[in-house]
């Protein structure tokens, strides 16, 4: 089973990769969620958010926000973002 | 009938002419605009779903904290738009506004967004203006208001926040809504879900970006609504210049006619009467 990682933007949907691990960073620190995980809401701090899909890793940049995760999908809501 | 009368008509139709040039370049302007408004505004929608959600699944209800009990003054936040001619758009929002203010009994004044607003409402009890608003809202301005809004409730001088913004029913109704945006609508949660950090650490960062959100939100709809009713106002001008057209040509004609008519009269009398000056001599 994958995850899916879905960025919000005022803009839209502008992100959206399966994958099996998705990893980010919390005001308090880093975190990675997995398929399945229980549901949890985070406030992300300026970072990158990275999916890893059979060993591949891709990252896009948000300005803050908050990430909700219901473990199937991982929401991102952010003001900014940008893909590397 | 005079040839004096004929050149006026003619300059009048010339007149309405040029007109109904310019209303049916707004007219096609503002369509053109607000195709490209009307799919960023649904993609704004997505995101504004999204965040609804998590408002949902946060236990906020119950809270200490002035954006959720809203106790004080009540504030209210009018959404108008930078430019005219478009219809009674503006002065129906203000008249909405102005209503509501009528009606609240502990009023601590307006805070209006858009310059028609700005200057209808600057000698009434205007607490702030934000004049000149870019052409597609943008969460810079938004998170500015929704600062200098949370600011306020802070520091108590306000307590309740309502917002009245012109709600865009469809392509040909768009109508003055009131909605309230302090005290934030919350709910008790969803008990499944964890937090990072504590509820009580992000309580105060998601109701910023939640309220500036909505206010983007408030701001983009209105946007929507004003080109919509550009679009059909300019459209009714071109239409009734159109109508005016057509009157003043008819009324034109029938007048050159009229005085060839008199001409015609004219000519003949001379004839018959020199006919007759002639037979007689």
């Amino acid at each position: 089973m994958k995850i899916k990682l879905q960025v919000f933007t005022p803009s839209g949907r502008i992100f959206e990769r399966e994958g099996d691990l998705v990893n980010f960073r919390t005001v308090e620190g880093a975190m990675g969620v997995l398929p399945r995980r229980a549901h949890i809401i985070t406030h992300l701090a300026v970072s990158e958010v990275e999916v890893v899909n059979d060993g591949k890793r891709e990252r896009i940049g948000v300005a803050g926000g908050f990430l909700y995760c219901d473990g199937e999908r991982v929401v991102v809501l952010t003001v900014d973002a940008a893909e590397r | 009938m005079s040839r004096g009368r004929l050149r006026a008509i003619k300059k009048k139709v010339e007149a309405t002419k040029s007109l109904m040039k310019i209303t049916r370049a707004m007219e096609m302007v503002a369509r053109a605009k607000v195709r490209k408004l009307e799919r960023e505004y649904r993609k704004f929608k997505d995101y504004l779903a999204e965040l609804e959600r998590i408002r949902q699944k946060l236990p906020l209800k119950g809270m200490e904290n002035p954006l959720i009990s809203g106790t004080g003054k009540k504030l209210l936040m009018v959404v108008s738009s930078d430019m005219g001619l478009c219809g009674a758009f503006n002065s129906e929002i203000h008249r909405a506004a102005e209503e509501r203010a009528n009606n609240i009994t502990d009023f601590a004044g307006y805070i209006v967004l858009g310059t028609r607003g700005v200057s209808h409402f600057r000698k009434m009890n205007l607490l702030k203006g934000y004049e000149k608003l870019y052409d597609v809202p943008n969460m810079k301005v938004a998170s500015e208001i929704a600062d200098y809004l949370i600011s306020m409730v802070k520091s108590g001088e306000v307590g309740k926040i309502e917002v009245v913004y012109g709600k865009f029913l469809n392509a040909l109704i768009q109508r003055p809504e009131l909605d309230t945006l302090v005290p934030v609508e919350v709910s008790s949660g969803d008990e499944s879900v964890e937090f990072e950090p504590d509820v009580d650490k992000m309580v105060n960062p998601f109701l910023f970006f939640y309220i500036s959100s909505k206010i983007l939100g408030y701001m983009f709809e209105t946007k929507v609504s004003e080109y919509y009713a550009r679009q059909n106002a300019m459209k009714n001008a071109t239409d009734n210049a159109n109508e005016m057209i057509r009157t003043l040509t008819l009324e034109y004609n029938k007048a050159r006619q009229a005085s060839i008519t008199q001409e015609i009269i004219e000519i003949v009398n001379g004839a018959e009467a020199l006919k007759e000056i002639e037979e007689a001599g």
